[in-house]
């Protein structure tokens, strides 16, 4: 039997624990809502670390190999695949856009790893996006001695028979996007220069010849911000002495790099167009075929038959360059023969011809890039 | 049923209970009071909290984007400073011809950044650009950016010259010592567009202090605060880490916010009720001042 059912203590407690539990509630709302808060706030910043280091690692890791066979923006675009930043703090990818011949663009979006982790429960993860203008920090060949088409050291120099060297400035025939035309130097030497044909053009530039004693000998290894030896460390393709007659390598529709008998296309044919390799044959070297990029050799140089070579050709001993036959052989760009204790002959259907667009290009497509000079950086959104 | 059982409660016993009913009400009544005020407090601390949180996200990202060097603070105080705030990234797409008065600029569609949708390109009224100039494309020392004036609405049906969709509109460029001849903007250059923003202190309708901001033709609308008083504090540093008046040669800013709740908070261990206030002071490094 029930003694008293009047008591107000069961109601009085029920009143209370709701007050309680209110408040507790209304606490543990907003504990939450502030660690939510804070949560956001870190892995929007960890997702801003994730992007900005995506970005400097794709400069870090830049190939001027496999990123100067892409095309254009509009046309091409190089992927930067999804990657855990080096701090493990996030993950970050994006796509490298290159804008022109000497200028890209790294769009790089990074996510944070804790919200990455947390999508259990719904997170989504911070993410911030962030753009980079980089630019190929070219190779430059400054006055004095001044550019030349064709620049020899003390050793001399002879063009014979119908060879030509030509100062003023061509553009090769199917390349297009080149810079405003300049003139140079026919041939330059600190050594004799001997003209005997008269055959051809000779000799032309602007003016065509130059015997100078300023051209010394780190104008061969010095090459505005780098040397021979660090091009040569940079080379994509190292050779042993011998005879080399390159021609561009496709498989499966890709420019195949791997084959070091691929030395660019320069009739630039896509794919193998874009792909200008540094190519270092540490001995003397017969070289035919086609190819372009920057070609150096540590000794002398054999060139004949039909060569067709656009960009840079330096080497360190002499040249002897002839033949060349019906087709002749053709240098675009310029080149530069230290001599060593050899005159250096040219003859034959043979042609150096300055090209500031073979020129440039093929340093553009060699060099390493850095950050643009201002303004290179953006919050994308 | 028992008599005794069926009784009731005498006077006395109901008075006690009432007395003693009453004196747990008011412990409950003012536990919960306090709470309230507890809650109502932390509240407003998150508030002014969030306030601060905000100031770090807007103003670091607005101002680390600036190059000082080159113009992009257009006028700075303590408290306040106007800059010219990146807002668009685009792409030529065609080689603009120079020599005019007039430049028309046509840009890729795709990629393009900082522009939702085909109707919000830029705006001819508040926007303006800086173009990518090469020049010489062998050396890198004659790079710069031309400085533009957008003087008609962008037109979204051109077209690059690889035929893809474009974005048109006509410049005014100041080329200054830079020579104007077609070629030295090439296609492909970047384009930033920006826009004038100014951040500053200023009291808004209801007496209080913020942060505010403004483009060229509007009037301050508040972003951070309200503020203890004019609780925002600009400091310029040159790349000497000295404190500079010289808008050029900033290269690091410092932010200095003093955030108040909005309403006074009474707690338990206050004697009046007063605004409770925080504060964050945070620097700013300027990510694209010329590197050399």
């Amino acid at each position: 039997m029930v003694k008293n059912e009047g008591g107000i203590a069961l109601a009085t407690t029920l009143v209370i624990m709701t007050v309680v539990s209110g408040l507790i509630a209304g606490i543990v709302f907003v504990s939450t809502q502030e660690q939510r808060v804070a949560d956001n706030t870190r892995n929007a910043e960890q997702a801003f670390g994730a992007a900005e280091t995506g970005v400097y690692e794709v400069l870090r890791t830049w190939s001027p190999t496999k990123m100067s066979i892409h095309g254009l923006v509009g046309t091409d675009s190089i992927p930067v695949a999804d990657s855990l930043s080096p701090q493990k703090s996030g993950r970050y990818s994006g796509t490298v856009y290159r804008l022109t011949n000497d200028m890209y663009l790294i769009d790089v979006t990074g996510r944070d790893s804790v919200g990455l982790r947390s999508t259990a429960r719904g997170d989504v993860p911070g993410r911030s996006r962030q753009g980079l203008l980089v630019r190929i920090r070219s190779i430059s060949f400054p006055a004095p001695p001044g550019k030349a088409a064709l620049t020899v050291g003390d050793s001399g120099v002879k063009v014979n028979g119908s060879s030509y060297v030509n100062g003023h400035d061509s553009i090769p025939p199917t390349w297009t996007g080149c810079p405003p035309p300049d003139s140079a130097i026919g041939v330059l030497s600190s050594g004799t220069i001997n003209t005997k044909n008269g055959n051809k053009g000779g000799i032309q530039g602007a003016p065509a010849t130059d015997s100078t004693p300023q051209l010394v000998d780190s104008n061969f290894t010095v090459f505005g911000g780098a040397t021979y030896s660090q091009l040569a460390s940079a080379a994509s393709i190292t050779l042993p002495s011998g005879s080399y007659s390159p021609a561009p390598v496709v498989t499966n529709g890709v420019c195949d790099v791997s084959n070091t008998l691929n030395w660019g296309d320069g009739v630039h044919t896509q794919p193998c167009g874009g792909y200008y390799p540094i190519v270092h044959i540490t001995g003397d070297a017969t070289v035919t075929g086609t190819g372009q990029g920057i070609l150096l050799i540590d000794g002398d140089l054999n060139l004949g038959g039909n060569l067709q070579w656009f960009g840079v050709l330096i080497v360190q001993g002499a040249m002897k360059a002839a033949g060349g036959g019906k087709v002749g052989a053709n240098v675009w760009g310029i080149g530069l023969i230290r001599g060593g204790l050899d005159e250096t002959k040219i003859n034959g259907n043979i042609t150096f011809q300055y090209s500031k667009c073979g020129l440039t290009q093929a340093l553009n497509g060699t060099s390493i890039v850095s950050v643009s000079r201002s303004r290179a950086w953006s919050q994308l959104y | 049923m028992s008599r005794l059982s069926a009784r009731g409660f005498t006077v006395v016993e109901l008075m006690v209970a009432l007395l003693m009913l009453g004196i747990t009400l008011t412990a409950v009544v003012q536990a919960f009071a306090s709470h309230q005020r507890t809650f109502s407090a932390q509240a407003q601390r998150i508030g002014v909290q969030q306030n601060l949180r905000t100031g770090l996200a807007v103003l670091p990202a607005e101002l680390r984007a600036l190059n000082a060097r080159e113009g992009d603070i257009l006028k700075m105080s303590d408290s306040s400073i106007t800059i010219r705030a990146l807002r668009q990234l685009a792409i030529l797409c065609q080689v603009p011809v120079l020599g005019g008065a007039s430049v028309t600029l046509t840009v890729r569609q795709r990629p393009i950044y900082g522009v939702p949708d085909t109707t919000k390109v830029f705006d001819n009224t508040k926007d303006g650009v800086y173009v990518f100039y090469e020049g010489d494309e062998s050396v890198r020392t004659d790079d710069a950016w031309v400085l533009g004036k957008i003087t008609s609405a962008p037109v979204n049906s051109a077209k690059c010259s690889d035929g893809k969709a474009a974005y048109s509109f006509t410049t005014t460029l100041t080329f200054g010592a830079l020579p104007a001849v077609t070629g030295a903007i090439a296609s492909g250059a970047p384009v930033r567009g920006y826009r004038q923003i100014t951040y500053g202190v200023f009291q808004y309708t209801d007496g209080r202090w913020y942060v505010g901001v403004k483009d060229s033709s509007a009037a301050m609308t508040p972003l951070i605060g309200p503020l203890l008083g004019k609780g925002l504090k600009f400091t310029y540093y040159d790349a000497n880490n000295v404190v500079t008046t010289d808008s050029s040669k900033v290269a690091r800013i410092g932010i200095s916010l003093v955030a108040q709740t909005t309403t006074v908070v009474r707690q338990a261990n206050m004697g009046s009720p007063a605004y409770k206030i925080d504060s964050v002071s945070t620097h700013t490094t300027l990510r694209n001042n010329p590197r050399w």
